[in-house]
């Protein structure tokens, strides 16, 4: 059955079971109470500008929209039994929701339900300013619906195994922007011209759980077969201006499909008040196949045009997890917890292509690649709360994998490629900290984490010794992240937080060069700085309001003609809403995003600058008005800006929007 | 280029504006009747812990292992709320209407501006102009991370174990194997993408070569060297996964290069 039709079958199936029972909104701000609550609306946008940009940022279309924006339902079926639905459907957004429980006390349950949203993408490339023409469109509807249609049942009989079974459909269908963008050339070449990709993603899901208490043991198992699927379709093209035989299109068409089967069996228990000890065992298993088609158009015009596609292509993972956990306490208010996991996974694949490119013929290259993965990790915690008002707490984490990757290539029956890597891997992470209220209304919070990773890589056999993919000798990655938060309540209806939060990240990387060179440092550093205040200063009103600052520096070369600079940023936040009460049946409340955005350097007679420049404000008014205790009415209008400079303008626009629902209860 | 400055006139203008315009209404509100922000459940009382395991036994059996377990709100009267209720609002309406999902009580899986109390550097990820559709189509905290549990994220059950499981969800055509990987998925998700919000595009941490060159890269003189040959001329023209290059940035079935 279709996804869609099957959600309004549900939809249809909640309607008629619905009627007669009672509600009560979760949301408080126009709470009403009845039986069934309804809320339609409609909506039109009005976009002046780049109407694709917007609809990216804002997730809605230029237009009208409208639809059931909320539709909930609470009824008693009988003794013990209600049925409890919550929906909503706005069009052409494709924006759908349905759920459906039926629930039995000390029986049982059943839950259906159906989602789907739209992700829209701006279907313009990158932009270099030098050029005639800066940018470019594909003039497309870049869209993806994404959603899934579930349900699950769950037999919940009291001193009986627990069993719950289900069953998930998944979506993605749709065209989707990418940013592999092809050359565009005008004396100089530089890569924005915008490129996509059709997706078709589906992945069935039957899942069962078992669970039972025996004396004080808790058992379970799930078990999760998987069928996975997707095609895809990428599109790049290649263009000169003002000159339209040097047009060259790039598809890529790839299919793929799995089958794959997960089992969970776990065991725990609380010994006593003080001791918990958990066990599980995870297997899993992935049988894939998959095939590859890439068309080049014109094919021929240049050395090593490629048209290749494959024979077969497969793939199986095996994964073998088990873990133990045990966590202590409180004694005398401190707790300790510790868990150890070992884990191995074995991934082969092959392929067999034939690879076709101008000038070169067309080889059958046979692919093979092995990586088995041998891993364990120690995990060691305590936490402590035996000081007034305050939390200690520290954690370490050691991780040990060895990974054997062999990857051979033959073209023709000769070997062009091979490769057998060693990778011993050691990383460790700790975390100390505080969470503390050393006086009256105020809370502090403060951590330090300190990773490490070292991969230590042995290329038994290489033939490529100096080039891809096996360069890399040696690499650590340090990180250390420092973060604090204060929150104080000057007055009690007023609650405000500071927090800096710093991140430093090096990465350390020796290389297999002819000449050897020296290793090599990255320098990551970024610093947040985050506040933000909640005050209800009367009963009628309410503000929140939140800056965020961040300013990060990544350094990867440092060359005064190199195409790549140092990236330095810095990005504004702002966020506030408030609320009012206008009098006693009507609110209002408002809302305001900002957001600032300056990293943009430009070097175009070096490369290809990609930084931002830009502003981003939305207001939003909401006035709702109770008309009767069983119906409200709510007018809004929106208000968005995008102003970009490193576009040039081509990306920016402004809209607004303005909409009203009716919130009917009966 | 047009530098508009953090503090810009219109930044300013707007910001004086909101204040005056709150001063007004805050004159007004003093005469009406209450509105709430979040975490408020009108008229409902605070029940305490004890009250919830009543019928939610095994999460409250296991929250007090969980790093949420020893969150407290301070009332506007002093009072400070322990557990539960510190993020699901004052619990005796719920109690007292016999529970439900959603009954008189907050359900932050539902609404993550619960969680942005705590967390409001989340919120400001958020807000960015890319970011995960957690305010605009239903999607919300609990999707990746447990709030109840000893470990907040989520490789529990059948993705026992699996570093990027939260992401894996949603995300199986890039997390599934490949012939040949690229090993910086052994790193996880975030070495290259930022998951709660970015300024660039597909939640990258940075929007050009400079995301790559933190791993792949030497100088040789005035050269970036990169798999033993210069790759200055290709920098020039874009990143490293532009079309042509690498833009199998995930994983590659047919060449090791991850270049298709």
């Amino acid at each position: 059955m279709k996804p869609k039709l099957f959600g309004i079958v549900l939809a249809l199936i909640g309607s008629l079971t619905g009627v007669g029972g009672e509600i009560r909104a979760a949301d408080n701000s126009d709470a009403t109470t009845g039986a069934i609550e309804v809320t339609p609306s409609v909506n039109g946008v009005f976009v002046d500008g780049d109407d694709n940009k917007f609809r990216e940022d804002w997730w809605m279309q230029e237009g009208l929209n409208g639809g059931v924006e909320n539709f909930t339902l609470r009824r008693e079926l009988g003794e013990d039994t209600t049925i409890e639905t919550q929906g909503r459907a706005i069009v052409p957004e494709e924006n759908y929701r349905l759920d459906v429980l039926i629930d039995k006390r000390d029986v049982g349950y059943i839950r259906a339900g159906y989602s789907e949203y739209r992700k829209y993408f701006d279907d313009t490339g990158g932009f270099f300013l030098p050029f005639s023409e800066s940018s470019f469109d594909l003039s497309k509807d870049l869209h993806l619906d994404i959603g899934k249609v579930f349900i699950e049942a769950g037999l919940l009989l009291p001193n009986m195994p627990k069993l719950i079974v289900g069953y998930e459909h998944r979506f993605k269908d749709g065209e989707k922007s990418l940013l592999e963008w092809g050359n565009v050339t005008e004396d100089v070449t530089r890569k924005i011209f915008p490129s996509y990709k059709d997706i078709d993603e589906k992945v069935d899901i039957v899942r069962l759980e078992i669970s039972h208490d025996i004396a004080n043991v808790h058992l379970g198992n799930e078990s999760r077969y998987e069928y996975y699927r997707v095609d895809t379709k990428r599109h790049a093209q290649d263009i000169e201006i003002g000159d339209p035989t040097g047009t060259e299109t790039v598809t890529v068409d790839e299919d793929y499909e799995h089958d794959a089967f997960y089992n969970t069996l776990h065991a725990e228990t609380h010994l006593n008040d003080t001791t918990y000890l958990s066990l599980g065992y995870l297997f899993s298993t992935l049988d894939g196949d998959a095939s590859f088609r890439m068309m080049t158009v014109p094919f021929g015009p240049e050395i090593r045009d490629k048209n290749w596609f494959t024979n077969s292509i497969d793939l199986d993972q095996d994964v073998h997890i088990v873990n133990a956990n045990v966590i202590l306490g409180p004694f005398r208010a401190l707790s300790i917890y510790a868990g150890i996991q070992g884990e191995s996974q074995e991934v082969d694949g092959n392929t067999d292509a034939i690879l076709t490119e101008s000038g070169l013929g067309s080889p059958e290259a046979l692919i093979d690649s092995e990586k088995d993965k041998w891993g364990v990790e120690e995990t060691v915690g305590i936490r402590y709360t035996g000081l007034p008002r305050t939390t200690l707490y520290a954690e370490g984490r050691w991780t040990q994998q060895d990974i054997d990757l062999t990857e051979t290539e033959f073209e023709d029956g000769v070997l062009a490629f091979e490769r057998d890597t060693d990778t011993r891997v050691r990383r460790q992470r700790y975390s100390i900290g505080l969470n503390s209220s050393p006086l009256p209304r105020t809370t502090v919070a403060a951590r330090y984490r300190y990773g490490y990773r070292s991969n230590d890589y042995d290329h038994n056999v290489d033939s490529e010794p100096t080039g891809y993919s096996a360069f890399i000798l040696d690499q650590d990655i340090k990180t250390d992240e420092v973060m604090v938060k204060v929150s104080f309540q000057p007055f009690p209806r007023i609650r405000t937080s500071l927090q800096y939060q710093l991140v430093v990240m090096d990465i350390d990387t020796d290389e297999d060069t002819d000449p050897p060179s020296s290793p090599r440092t990255t320098d990551y550093d970024a610093d947040i700085y985050t506040a933000s205040i909640t005050a209800t200063p009367y009963a009628g009103l309410f503000f929140t309001g939140l800056v965020s600052y961040q300013d990060v520096h990544l350094e990867t070369v440092d060359l005064p003609d190199a195409p790549i600079k140092t990236y330095d940023g810095d990005v504004l936040s702002v966020s506030t809403a408030a609320g009012l009460a206008l009098d006693s049946r009507t609110n209002l409340n408002m809302q305001y995003i900002y957001t600032l955005t300056e990293n943009f350097q430009d070097f175009s007679d070096e490369g290809l600058p990609l930084g931002s420049e830009n502003q981003r404000h939305a207001v939003l008014a909401n006035l709702t008005r109770r008309i009767t205790d069983n119906m409200s009415v709510k007018l809004r209008y929106g208000f968005y800006s995008y102003d970009d400079d490193a576009s040039d303008g081509a990306d920016n626009y402004t809209a607004h929007l303005v909409g009203a629902s009716c919130r009917m209860t009966f | 280029m047009k530098n508009p400055g953090i503090f810009s006139k219109k930044v300013c203008g707007l910001a004086l504006a909101g204040m005056i315009l709150l001063l007004l209404f805050a004159c007004h509100a003093m005469k009406q009747e209450p509105i709430h922000p979040v975490a408020v459940v009108p008229g409902a009382e605070y029940i305490g812990m004890e009250s919830c395991a009543l019928c939610h036994a095994a999460t409250v059996k296991d929250f007090k292992f969980a790093r949420h377990a020893k969150l407290t709100v301070t009332l506007p009267d002093g009072q400070e709320v322990l557990g539960c209720e510190s993020c699901h609002g004052a619990g005796s309406l719920h109690m007292a209407a016999g529970g439900g999902k959603g009954k008189a009580i907050i359900n932050p899986g539902e609404n993550p501006a619960t969680c942005y109390q705590c967390h409001p550097e989340v919120q400001a990820f958020f807000s960015l102009q890319y970011h995960h559709p957690t305010g605009e189509q239903g999607i919300t905290c609990n999707d990746c991370h447990s709030p109840h549990g000893e470990n907040i994220m989520l490789p529990k059950g059948t993705l026992m174990g699996q570093q990027s499981a939260p992401c894996d969800q949603c995300h199986q055509e890039q997390s599934k194997p490949f012939v040949f990987e690229h090993e910086a998925l052994r790193e996880g998700c975030t070495m290259c993408h930022s998951h709660h919000g970015s300024i660039n595009d597909k939640l990258l941490v940075a929007s050009d070569a400079n995301l790559c060159l933190r791993c792949h890269a030497e100088v040789m003189g005035d050269q970036i060297e990169l798999g033993g040959g210069s790759h200055n001329s290709r920098l020039a023209q874009g990143p490293c996964w532009s079309s042509g290059c690498h833009t199998a940035i995930h994983g590659s079935n047919i060449n090791a290069h991850l270049r298709y």
